[in-house]
Order: C-alpha cells, then structure tokens, then sequence
C-alpha cells in the first residue's frame, strides 16, 4: 500500500494516545505484515501472534517513529526482528541448527493449489540473510531503500542478498519450472 | 568483470530496473555472448513472475480486535534470545550513567546553569541517572529498559529542540546528546562491539580523576589493598574511553592475565584492539569473553560482526589457501588487503553448503572488493592463487579462524610471511 502521507498522520495520531488508530493501521498493513511474517517463520499460527505483537510495538514506539513516508520500512524493520527471533529460538530449541521456515500449512491448506504450497517451500528453501529481501522487495514491492532499511544494511548489501536470493530461489523453483513436479519438503 | 558470477548481481538489479545505462549495455554485450547468463535472467524472470503470484492471506477474523486487547497487557517478558539484549541494553544504559558520574562535578555545573533556562536538561540527567544499577540480571524486563531507553530518547529531543548553541556550555550537553544518540542506536541495532560497557568495581567509583585539560592527565587515588589487576583495569578502561588505545591495550592485557580476571577486561580488550584497527586481536579477545553468561549474547555478535571481516593478507607465495569456518547461517565477507599487482583468483572448493557470492577474476590495488561467504553448515574452505605480487608486502601473518565448538573460537597464526627487503 503506498505511503501517501496518511500512515505519517495516523502515526501522529497515534502519539497523541489515540489507539483507534492503530485499527487503520492494521486495515491498511496487517494482511501484509502477516503474510511477510509467515514467509519468513514459516508458521501460520506464530505468525499471527507475532503479527499482532508487531501492532503492539507500533503502538507502543508511536512517539519514536519519525514521519517522513518510512512507514513500512519501519514496520517491516520490526516484524523482521520479531520472525527473525523467533525463528532464532526455534533453532535453538531444535540444537542450534539452521534458523529455516518449516512451512506448516496455513489453516485453509486444502483449498490451497500445489503451485502456492511449492513456491512457499522454495522461499523455504532460501537461508537468511537472503530470503527477507527476496520475501520484502519482489512479494511485498518494498523499494530497495525501505527493504535496506528494514534490514538494518546498505542498499549495496541488500541488492547483493536480493541477487543471491534471488539465485537460490530460483535454483529450488527451477525443476517446477521445467516439470511441474512439486517441490518438496526440505530435509532438517 | 570477466566471469559470470559478478554478472548476476546487474541481473537482478535488471529485473528491478536498478542498473544505470552504463551497466545494462555492458550487461547486454556480455548476455549477448553468454549463453548461460541469457538462461539466467529468462529463469530469473519466470522465478520473479511466480513469485508474484503468491496469493496474501487475509487477516483472520478479529485480528484487530485482538491487538486492540492486547494494548491494555502489561508489556510481554522476554524470550531467552531477548534477555541478553537486554543485558546490552543494560550495560549501555549503564554506561552512559558511568560517564555521568566521571564527569559529575562538570554536569553539575553545567546542569544548573542551564536548568534555569532550559528546564529539561535535569529530567534528562535524571533518566541518565536513575539507570539500573548494579548490571541488572537477567529476569529484568525488557519493558523498563525500553522505557528508559524511550525517555532518554524523549530528552534527546527536547534538547536539540532548545537553543544550545548560545550557550556556554551547549557544546557539552551537545556532546552529551551526541554520546546519547550513539548509545541508543546501538541499543536498537544491537551493535554488540560497539559498547563502551559497564565499570561495575567499586574501586572505580573511588577515583578522583581530572578532567580540566584537552588531554585530562590520569589522576587515580586507589584504596591501598587495590589489586594490581585492578589498577590495569580501571586505567586501562579510562585510557580506553579517552582513546589512549595503546595504554588500554598495554593495562588490560595485564588485567585479562591475572588469576581472576575482572569479567571486563577482556572486553574492553578487544574494544582497545578493535579501535586500533587489530581486528584479528579484537576477535580473539571477544572470543575469551564467552565463558561469562551475561556478555555471552554480546560477545556472539561481536565476533560475527567481527568475523565478517577477515583480513587476508598476501604472501609471496604463488598460490596459498585461507580456511575459514564460519557460524552455521553466517554470511562473511573478505577482504584483501594488500593485492597483488596484477591478479589473483579466488576459488571456492570445499564444503558444497558454502556458497561464494561473488567471484573476481582480478584484483588492482585501487579497489578493495569484498568477498561474501554463506555457509550453512559452518565450514567453507577458499583457495587463494595469486600469480603476480607486488615488490614489497610488509610483514605478516595468515590467520586462520577455526571454530572448535559452538561460540567458540580460536586465532591460529600458521604462517609468517617474511618482510620484503
């Protein structure tokens, strides 16, 4: 959804206490903010958690928020951190191994077509630090600068992660492309 | 760029449309010419229409609702990963009250000449002040961090918003602003390294130090049964924050070697080293802080920070490699410092789970392109053939980082490259 002005506002209005805002705010952003958070944990059910804590941090660090049309980058910036630590403690209860989305399926995952479920184990198949700018600049349309941003790194940096995400995305997605087959699950 | 793989970054950046005229006609003679390439960015595209295709979620039922009762909970308490951020967040904070309370008799001073005009600057040395203190331990919750944090924040802007600079003194509250900044930022990004961490000892709020000079001589009054180690410590530590690197190394080196070494003093170690420009020294210093809990998450990014940048230096000899292992997940960059006159070419072998982002086909002293290694499992082997090198390398040493266990690393210097004559 395009920054015209109106998420500076209702963040002002935000600051000054009025939490009714926030109900605007997750009208305009939360499908997204969601979405992101599940295509980088891979787990429906925390996403929605973590989504809704996401809202809360925006309500709560209202009054730090600086306007300036850096909405998203912002908002992404703190769903990253809380997906990314989330995934962090799942790894950690798993042993240490490699943060990675497990992609349970989403509740309505009979209706879902084996193309969606193939591309999600494909960006599943992506490692940090690449797949959140693959995940926020092609499926989210962030700019290159909103996507640095929220990745707390230079846009040179984030076009090289972008390119590499890019690479691996298409290397797992490759033999869909040229069969059809469905992509399994990834070995952990 | 003579090889394939520097290309697929101008690849993507095409499909954005972030290449510059210059780029995408170099681009196009090499796709041209390429018949790889050409397949990458047909796929590439195909790939990118997929993706797209991706159909959003919608919100369940009641999201907002119940983010709208979540607002009235008390703020969550951490998870495990969070509680050593707070920890950081904690030490910073710490040490912005350390500060304080070094400089006291000036902020005294200068906090009641200007209360008088500006009426915020005591809440915000209040907030300074009211830091928790000792190091809070773990179960702290995050939420009353946070809140100092955003009160500090909040003085920050009243402050900048008042007219120092007609003042006196507003260059030093300015610094003080400054120094603020700096710390909340590091809060938020979590910059590990960066701290100028906590002096807890008791000794240290006994000291008597002047200040009065550009180049404050160090004036310590320590209780007589101070031990050795703690004297380095402490004056290691004031050299440190005044940027007497070299004394700061010298005292908390002793300080880091004594029987029963202050848990900080490595840190500040490799802070002094790090400052220096001593990145390997910083990250073996890092290292050695692991074995105490609380500096544990701090440390861990510190050496992935620090680990990002390996230097590599070059020898005489015609072709070497230069092992690294890397975090399991951990991208690392790589830098040459001191490049051969004409080429050298990297080759990746090794472990298939480390990929090379980019691969030069040459190097020239006028640039310094950096190498990116991801690994996900840990280990990553790069061969190093330079074929021509220049007349006179000054000394040095390969490194080589070997991580034995997790969180754990070692510095093994294997080879001394003579100093050209």
């Amino acid at each position: 959804m395009p920054d015209d002005g109106v998420d500076d506002s209702l963040m002002g209005r935000l600051a000054r206490g009025e939490s009714e805002a926030l109900r605007e705010i997750i009208h305009r952003h939360g499908s997204a903010l969601l979405n992101f958070i599940r295509q980088i944990t891979g787990n429906h059910a925390a996403a929605e958690d973590l989504a809704q804590e996401a809202f809360v941090r925006v309500f709560r660090h209202a009054g730090r928020y600086v306007p300036g049309g850096g909405f998203r980058a912002w908002l992404y910036t703190i769903g990253r951190h809380l997906a990314l630590n989330h995934s962090r403690d799942r790894s950690q209860e798993r042993g240490n191994r490699p943060a990675g989305p497990s992609f349970e399926p989403a509740p309505d995952g009979g209706e879902r077509v084996e193309l969606q479920a193939s591309i999600d184990r494909a960006i599943a198949a992506v490692p940090e630090p690449f797949r959140s700018p693959l995940v926020m600049c092609i499926l989210h349309g962030l700019s290159y600068e909103e996507a640095a941003l929220a990745s707390g790194c230079s846009v040179k940096t984030l076009s090289s992660r972008l390119a590499r995400g890019r690479e691996r995305f298409r290397e797992v997605i490759a033999p869909y492309l040229a069969t059809g087959a469905a992509i399994p699950l990834e070995k952990r | 760029m003579n090889d394939c793989a520097g290309y697929r970054e101008w690849i993507s950046r095409l499909q954005d449309r972030r290449l510059d005229a210059p780029e995408r006609d170099r681009l196009s003679d090499h796709l041209a010419a390429c018949p790889d390439c050409r397949r990458a960015v047909e796929e590439i595209e195909a790939a990118d229409t997929l993706l797209r295709r991706v159909e959003p979620l919608d919100l369940p039922p009641g999201f907002d609702d119940q983010v709208m009762s979540r607002l009235k909970e008390p703020a969550r308490g951490v998870s495990g990963s969070q509680v050593s951020l707070i920890a950081l967040a904690a030490a910073l904070l710490v040490a912005v009250g350390v500060y304080i309370a070094h400089r006291q008799h000036e902020e005294n001073r200068i906090v009641a000449e200007i209360q008088a005009q500006l009426g915020v600057v005591k809440p915000f040395m209040n907030s300074i002040s009211a830091l928790p203190d000792p190091l809070p331990n773990e179960d702290l919750e995050w939420t009353r961090v946070e809140a100092t944090a955003l009160n500090l924040h909040d003085r920050i802007q009243a402050i900048k918003s008042q007219p120092l600079g007609r003042l006196k003194e507003g260059a030093e509250v300015a610094r003080f602003v400054r120094q603020a900044e700096t710390l909340l930022t590091t809060l938020s990004t979590g910059d590990g390294h960066r701290i100028r961490t906590e002096a807890r000892h008791p000794d240290l709020r006994a000291l008597q130090f002047t200040t009065a000079t550009p180049n404050p001589a160090i004036d310590l009054t320590f209780p007589r049964n101070t031990a050795q180690s703690v004297r380095d410590l402490v004056i290691g530590h004031i050299s440190l924050s005044r940027g007497d690197y070299g004394t700061a190394v010298e005292k908390l080196t002793a300080a880091a070697r004594a029987s029963n070494p202050a848990p900080k003093a490595r840190y500040w170690l490799a802070e002094a080293h790090q400052n220096r420009g001593e990145v390997s020294k910083a990250l073996g210093a890092y290292a050695g802080c692991l074995q105490f809990e609380q500096t544990r998450w701090l440390a861990l990014q510190a050496i992935k920070t620090m680990g990002t940048k390996h230097e590599v230096y070059v020898n005489r000899t015609p072709a070497a490699k230069f092992d690294i292992e890397l975090f399991a997940g951990s991208t690392s960059d790589v830098t040459l410092l001191y490049r051969p006159a004409s080429e050298a070419t990297w080759t990746l072998i090794g472990s298939p789970d480390t990929e090379c982002i980019k691969t030069f086909g040459t190097f020239y002293h006028a640039e310094t392109p950096g190498f990116t290694f991801n690994t996900s499992d840990g280990v990553g082997t790069v061969e190093f053939k330079v074929h021509e090198l220049k007349s006179s390398l000054p000394e040095y040493q390969w490194v080589v980082l070997k991580k034995q266990e997790p969180m754990q690393v070692v510095l093994e210097p294997v080879v001394t490259v003579p100093r050209s004559r």
